[in-house]
């Protein structure tokens, strides 16, 4: 199912007209069968899937006080189902350019179950009503590209729900803006003409042009899909958590992450990183565990394994450089300062670029070409 | 993008702008959508 597909509009205006023309009382329950509907139709066996992780979550969600072995029993088995999906989609490389890969939507709602039952087991959340949790796991809107919104939002807005036309104006906006990324900006400017110009270039001019084509599309692709999961919501009458915030304009690698797919790396943030800097005060352990279920997150496999590594070694650079960092900073004559930032955002782009390219190579041998394709001498 | 183009121009003015601006948007959507989409893993998780 692609989101710019004809029948991606026509699920997400008959949602949107339903739910508004139901009374208030039942529309959430609506909502849910729609999504429900939806996902039989696309993938029956994501839909087995997310009816037993909801009837899971909602059980344990509603219980006064959840054992510390029971959540991690739930927690542990929703995981080996995703990492089991994950390591299939690995190691058949080809299955990756079907959509039947990994289970619709999968990844996200394992992650979005997990945040219900850990925030009821450190007691964010009270005991929830199970219809509660059963229609925050069957929203629509985020269930095939993200982002991983929250319960608290969620519950939030339907507590305050009503028909507002600025809100709905707003996600159609967002909607509309969200296409023009997708198929303007990406689709057509970066990688037709783009790629056009690429394709009549040769040597090490080529190579980089590749590498700010594919960072430029994956950042247009994602936040432009984004965007329309956002509109869609709002059109709803839900403010789900942004997920992108400018993340090519930052200028460390931190504040990157901070700002590109945040609501996963928020997720990991609170659910790993925190967890192991509590537990063992190491902001380096934590960075390099939470980039490795970010990598996995995304497929488990030695390519996403090494990217995470990547990505945790420069946030470990990072870390260690930041005083010296701040002395340059302070050396650096005022009338320079606009000099230095540009620098800095060229340097973490790059970077982020770079990182991308470590993902394209399916063995060694190929990862070796590439570098050795990239040597400028 | 109507409130910002009301800073810009007056309150009928800035209507049509804002018409006009989405109208655009949404020409070029139709007109570029017969570009090959590129691959984006994103959806498919």
């Amino acid at each position: 199912m692609s989101l710019l597909s004809i029948s991606w509009l026509g699920w997400m205006w008959l949602t949107v007209g339903l739910y508004w023309l139901t009374p208030g009382s039942i529309r959430r329950y609506l909502l849910g069968a729609l999504t429900l509907g939806f996902l039989t139709y696309y993938s029956p066996l994501s839909a087995s899937l997310l009816v037993a992780f909801t009837a899971a979550t909602a059980l344990l969600a509603r219980l006064r006080h959840i054992g510390g072995w029971t959540a991690t029993a739930a927690i542990a088995a929703m995981v080996a189902i995703l990492g089991y999906f994950k390591l299939g989609q690995a190691l058949d490389p080809d299955a990756l350019l079907d959509t039947v890969a990994i289970p619709l939507g999968l990844s996200y709602y394992t992650f979005r179950c997990i945040h219900v039952i850990v925030e009821r087991v450190k007691g964010h959340q009270p005991p929830l009503p199970p219809v509660d949790v059963v229609t925050y796991l069957l929203f629509l809107p985020t269930l095939v590209v993200g982002p991983i919104h929250r319960m608290d939002d969620y519950r939030r807005d339907l507590a305050r729900q009503r028909f507002d036309p600025r809100l709905l104006s707003e996600g159609a906006e967002r909607i509309l803006y969200g296409y023009a990324k997708v198929v303007i900006l990406s689709n057509w400017l970066t990688q037709d003409v783009l790629g056009g110009y690429i394709d009549s270039q040769t040597g090490v001019w080529a190579g980089y042009l590749g590498i700010v084509k594919g960072g430029l599309n994956l950042y247009l692709q994602f936040s432009g899909f984004s965007d329309i999961a956002i509109g869609f919501a709002r059109l709803l009458g839900f403010r789900v958590l942004e997920n992108f915030n400018w993340p090519y304009f930052q200028t460390n690698i931190s504040a990157f992450w901070r700002c590109w797919h945040i609501s996963l790396s928020q997720w990991c943030r609170e659910n790993i990183n925190d967890v192991i800097v509590s537990l063992t005060r190491s902001p380096t352990l934590a960075a390099y565990a939470t980039m490795f279920v970010i990598g996995m997150w995304h497929e488990v496999s030695f390519r996403f394994f090494l990217w995470g590594l990547y990505h945790a070694t420069g946030i470990f650079i990072w870390q260690r450089t930041q005083a010296l960092g701040a002395r340059i900073d302070a050396a650096i004559p005022a009338r320079y300062a606009g000099v230095v930032h540009a620098i800095k955002v060229l340097m973490t782009t790059h970077f982020v670029w770079l990182g991308f390219k470590v993902l394209e190579p399916r063995n060694p041998q190929e990862a070796l070409d590439m570098l050795v394709g990239l040597w400028p001498f | 993008m109507y409130g910002y183009f009301l800073k810009l121009f007056g309150p009928r003015t800035a209507g049509l702008v804002t018409a006009l601006w989405y109208a655009a948007i949404l020409v070029g959507i139709i007109l570029c959508s017969v570009a090959d989409p590129a691959d984006f893993r994103y959806g498919r998780y």
